[in-house]
This record gives C-alpha cells, structure tokens and sequence, in this order.
C-alpha cells in the first residue's frame, strides 16, 4: 500500500481508538493488544474504512480479521482485484 | 432433558450508551449496524444513542444464540404499539430456522438486552 493509505488507515485507527498512542500503533499488533477491539469498535473500523477508501467489504472477508497488517492486505486486493 | 430446552439458547450484551454519541452522524456505520428502517425510527426519538446502543445490543445478544454469523443491517428490531420489542431476520435462510424472543433495557449509561432463541 502507498504511503497515503497508510497514513490514512493509521489516522482511522487512532480515531477509532482514541485512547492509542500514535507512537504504539504497530500494524502487526494482534486484536487483543488492542484495548476494547470488540463487535462495535471492529464494526466502526471497518465502516470507516469502507467510506475513507470508497470500497465495501463482504462479511466473510471481514469476519476474521485479527490485526490492521490484515486490513492492509484486504485493502490492497481490493484495488488490484 | 426436554426438548423444549434443547432447542432454546439465552443471549445476553451490555454496552456503554457512550460509544454510540457520535454514531447518528456516522451514516456508513448506521447502513452496516441497522436496517433502513431501524435508523428512520431511531432519529426520530429523543434519546437516539439509548435507542442504537439497545437495539446494537439486541443483536449481539441474538449473534450469541445462532451458529451462522449474521448480517447486523439484516437483524431489524422494533417495537409493537405497545413497545414490545420484536426482531424479524430480512435473511429468509436465518428467518425459517429461529425464533428469537428479546428484551431490552438501559439507563442513561447501559444498555443491556437478553435474547432467548428457539430453533424452529
């Protein structure tokens, strides 16, 4: 992904979890690094991720996501097909 | 054990009222989380984050009690004349296997909701 939608991503993170530091926002971090990464802060990510990059996500691609380095390859196949 | 208690589960979620203070102007968010008509009658009440947190509620309560993962925007939950809350799947498939019977509460903080779910 360029670096344009990296930095769009990491911003839509850290307004989706406002308690996390800019500087601890590692993509490879795990879902349960995350404080409160349950059903309604996943729902919001992936909403604002779909209305930022102007895409729409199947429920099943979504469903197991478990880290934002994921959500960078999903994103990614999107573009490319 | 019966059978009658074979084929019920119990669901049950709690949520803070405060996640869902800035989610009315959220659109894309409403369109994934709710149904068209769940939003409509949402706006309209007075206390709209209590009515989204509850209803947001409801459907993870009823995700709990159902193998299949749903489509929230296709669990729509709404109230009788009298306030009863009911839930219809717009998903025919999940609609013909269960029966979903909910109850909602909240105060200004909580929203809490409790499913019983009966495979039909």
């Amino acid at each position: 992904m360029k670096p344009d939608g990296i930095k769009k991503l990491r911003k839509i993170f850290l307004s989706v979890f406002p308690h996390l530091n800019d500087k601890k926002l590692n993509f490879d971090m795990d879902r349960s690094e995350f404080e409160n990464w349950d059903s309604l802060t996943h729902m919001q990510l992936i909403s604002e991720i779909e209305s930022a990059f102007n895409i729409n996500f199947d429920m099943d691609e979504i469903v197991d996501i478990n880290k934002p380095s994921e959500l960078v390859t999903l994103i990614e196949r999107k573009f490319n097909g | 054990m019966s059978t009658l208690i074979k084929n019920n589960i119990v669901g049950v979620d709690i949520i803070e009222v405060s996640r869902f203070v800035q989610m009315k102007n959220k659109k894309v968010f409403l369109k994934t989380a709710f149904s068209q008509r769940e939003i409509e009658e949402s706006l309209k009440k007075v206390s709209i984050n209590q009515s989204l947190a509850a209803r947001f509620c409801a459907k993870e309560a009823i995700q709990k009690t159902i193998s299949e993962r749903l489509v929230f925007n296709e669990i729509e939950i709404t109230n009788t004349q009298n306030g009863k809350p009911v839930v219809t799947f717009l998903n025919p498939a999940i609609k013909k296997k269960y029966d979903c019977q909910i109850s909602l509460s909240h105060t200004r903080e909580l929203a809490i909701a409790v499913c019983l779910t009966t495979s039909i």
